[in-house]
């Protein structure tokens, strides 16, 4: 499967507020919550916080994969945010985080988690691909950016 | 007697004891097998006349005891028909196979193996079509593979299903499961004695399953008599009247033992390398992959057309010493590829006549170049060709009895018995763990189908506190260890896995080999990963749990070791305990139980 197919255009959020790490997963994970793709909302978004407080998932660039395996979810989600403002996700390189990949995985599906997560981060070391995701302005065309990278 | 069917009735009646009744049902599995390897053996070579001699105008050499009748009709061989044949075969065999009965997909035996271990002895009733049907379009379009695999699964399927039918234990079912594969490979092989000997022997690496050893033995006579009585009495190779009287050989033998093995691990790399790395990676549908590892067989096949489908008659050529060294160094080689290209990428067939033709090749091109080198010590190098063929299977399937057995039922050399003996023990023990069955389990005591026999009684009455050893000391990963840590740990350490904790030295988990496959993640996104992200549920036992239950747990889990964890505290680790510890401790018990009395 491609990193594109476990994304939806209604978790696809350009532009959302948000200025600290943890307001800006709560608020994706209640957007998720809305489109139904999480079995438990609130133990969920706990396993990710849980997650991220054991070691940060940004991976520099402004760039962070928050995720966690739990039993909440049913299948994986990726819900792509971009924020207005860069806020601090203790990432190595020091940047503020702009773009952020939340992955929700079910327990099961450890290899289908570790291909998914090692595709992404490919795709995101290119700078174009970054530079696009930055520019883009519809949910359609964040869709063929990775359409387009994954071909 | 309401309820039951006519059959029933009668074998109600004339069963009074449970060995009889597994004997008439043995009797009944044997002619069913009988049957189905006359039809299958039929149906096969129908197909590959067409297929190899029709279409492709390609005369392979046939083994003396297997002469089709079919002249070669001059004229050139159709090379554009060779290159795709097995592709074409292994795109309809995986459409079908894929489709209908994914369990039949690879080799049989393995099948008839895991049925008998994990599923007591249940083979759904369409695998066997299934996989003959398959097996036929795989073999019979220049595939490389066997008959065993296909005839196995035929003759316990229909062990499986008689004793469904007629309400049978599950220890009966597994019985005449065995005893079916037993039939379908004496009969096609037309040797006895090995296919019932093979039977009870592949399901263990280290160990027999004895008591199936008589019904195998009746359903083999049967199934042989009924196949012999329609195809001829005669064996499937002829051989010169080779003969052991010369002690020195004994040196290159148990050489060519240790060859065969390393031979044989290598064959076992690339297998099962391609299925797992390459195979099983490819983003495809499983139905078109045996097609894909049919065209590289295609390939290969232009060039070299005497490593498609079985090569007895080039085997048998070998036997009569009429081929060259580099000829069958040649052969060998890319036999291992042939083959791997035909099953791994999902095909359907069998992997013993491709080892017979390993084998034999390895052992006559050996057996020739020690005549060079050593000139006068070894009286007939082709003796070197069977002796080969019973080694490499008997080292890269685990099979040491049964090979040298089918290989002298095959040939009549039984003068040839000790040399055998020899090479097939060297290179059973020179293999060590590895496998060409990945089913086969080690020994009686870690298959499921033995829970419950008398070990169970003694590791009953003893806990685990007399087995394990306390430590302080376990290794262990925290849950916030990065992957590539974790990867290093594997790799410098032998465990398979490790029990992952938490800040307080809790368990929370346990991180398994299995699931840290190869990823790599450079740079920055190093931490990505966790030992916490690819953890799965721990598995632990407490000092006061009995033995049983702990054995339990390691057949279930299939992981050598089980951390044990505090009675009061269950997280906290105090030891770990391991297969070997219950092993001895069982033993420690036994010992102790004899001097009693």
């Amino acid at each position: 499967m491609r990193v594109i197919d476990y994304m939806r255009d209604s978790l696809i959020i350009l532009d959302m507020e948000a200025r600290s790490q943890k307001e800006a997963i709560t608020k994706i994970v209640t957007r998720m919550n809305e489109n139904g793709a999480v079995s438990n909302a609130a133990k969920f978004l706990d396993s990710v916080l849980e997650r991220e407080s054991l070691g940060s998932t940004a991976i520099g660039n402004g760039i962070a994969l928050p995720h966690a395996r739990t039993p909440h979810i049913d299948s994986i989600v990726i819900a792509f945010v971009r924020l207005q403002e860069g806020i601090d996700f203790k990432a190595a390189d020091g940047e503020p985080v702009r773009l952020l990949f939340l992955l929700g995985t079910p327990m099961k599906a450890v290899g289908e988690y570790l291909s998914v997560l090692e595709k992404l981060s490919k795709i995101l070391k290119q700078s174009k691909i970054r530079q696009k995701l930055l520019k883009a302005t519809t949910a359609p065309a964040v869709r063929s950016i990775f359409e387009h990278a994954e071909a | 007697m309401t309820g039951l069917s006519p059959l029933q009735q009668l074998y109600e009646k004339y069963t009074t004891n449970v060995s009889g009744r597994l004997f008439l049902a043995s009797i009944i599995v044997g002619i069913v097998a009988g049957i189905g390897a006359i039809l299958f053996f039929a149906a096969l070579t129908q197909f590959s006349h067409y297929v190899l001699h029709s279409a492709a105008n390609y005369f392979p050499p046939e083994p003396a005891g297997e002469v089709s009748g079919h002249a070669p009709l001059g004229g050139a061989i159709r090379w554009w028909v060779l290159l795709l044949a097995p592709a074409i075969g292994g795109l309809l065999s995986g459409i079908l196979v894929f489709t209908w009965a994914p369990e039949a997909a690879g080799h049989g035996t393995d099948g008839m193996i895991e049925a008998f271990h994990h599923k007591r002895g249940i083979i759904r009733k369409r695998v066997p079509i299934i996989k003959a049907i398959s097996s036929i379009i795989t073999i019979g379009s220049g595939g490389s593979a066997g008959r065993e695999g296909p005839i196995a699964q035929i003759g316990a399927g229909f062990g499986s299903y008689l004793a469904t039918v007629l309400k049978l234990t599950d220890d009966e079912r597994r019985t005449l499961v065995l005893a079916g594969a037993a039939g379908g490979i004496g009969a096609i092989f037309r040797s006895p004695l090995g296919g019932a000997l093979f039977t009870v022997e592949v399901l263990y690496k280290r160990d027999f399953e004895g008591k199936s050893l008589i019904p195998a033995l009746v359903s083999s006579i049967v199934a042989y008599s009924i196949f012999a009585s329609t195809f001829g009495w005669g064996l499937m190779f002829q051989i010169p009247p080779f003969v052991f009287n010369h002690p020195v050989e004994l040196v290159f033998y148990a050489l060519l033992g240790v060859v065969c093995a390393g031979v044989g691990l290598v064959y076992i790399k690339i297998f099962y390398g391609l299925r797992d790395r390459v195979f099983h990676g490819l983003r495809i549908p499983a139905q078109l992959k045996p097609a894909i590892g049919g065209l590289v067989v295609g390939l290969i096949g232009i060039a070299a057309p005497f490593v498609l489908a079985s090569g007895y008659g080039y085997l048998q050529q070998a036997m009569n010493g009429e081929l060259t060294v580099r000829f069958m160094l040649i052969a060998f080689l890319l036999k291992i590829f042939t083959t791997s290209f035909t099953i791994s990428s999902g095909g359907s067939g069998g992997v013993f006549a491709p080892s017979l033709f390993i084998g034999g090749m390895l052992g006559g091109a050996f057996g020739q170049l020690c005549a060079e080198l050593f000139p006068g010590l070894i009286s007939n190098p082709a003796a070197f060709v069977p002796v080969g063929m019973g080694a490499f299977f008997a080292g890269a399937a685990k099979v040491p009895i049964s090979a040298m057995i089918m290989v002298s039922e095959m040939t009549g050399g039984y003068k040839l018995l000790v040399p055998l003996m020899l090479s097939s023990s060297t290179a059973y023990l020179a293999t060590g763990r590895g496998t060409l069955y990945e089913k086969q389990v080690n020994r009686m005591a870690d298959s499921p189908s033995h829970l419950g026999d008398f070990t169970i009684d003694v590791l009953e009455t003893m806990i685990v506190d007399q087995a394990f050893h306390p430590s302080d000391n376990v290794p262990r990963v925290r849950q916030d260890t990065p992957l590539s840590r974790v990867q290093a740990l594997f790799s410098e350490r032998e465990e398979n896995y490790f029990p992952v904790i938490d800040q307080n030295d809790k368990i929370v988990g346990i991180i398994s080999l299995r699931n840290v496959r190869a990823v790599l993640f450079d740079g920055d996104a190093d931490h990505l990963l966790i030992a916490q992200d690819l953890m799965t549920p721990a598995v632990t036992v407490t000092p006061a749990e009995s033995l049983k239950s702990a054995l339990k747990k390691f057949i279930e889990f299939d992981y050598g070791q089980i951390p044990v964890v505090d009675y009061r505290d269950e997280r906290k680790i105090i030891g770990m305990l391991t297969h070997e510890d219950v092993i001895e401790s069982y033993n420690r018990q036994v010992e102790k139980r004899k001097l009693a009395f």
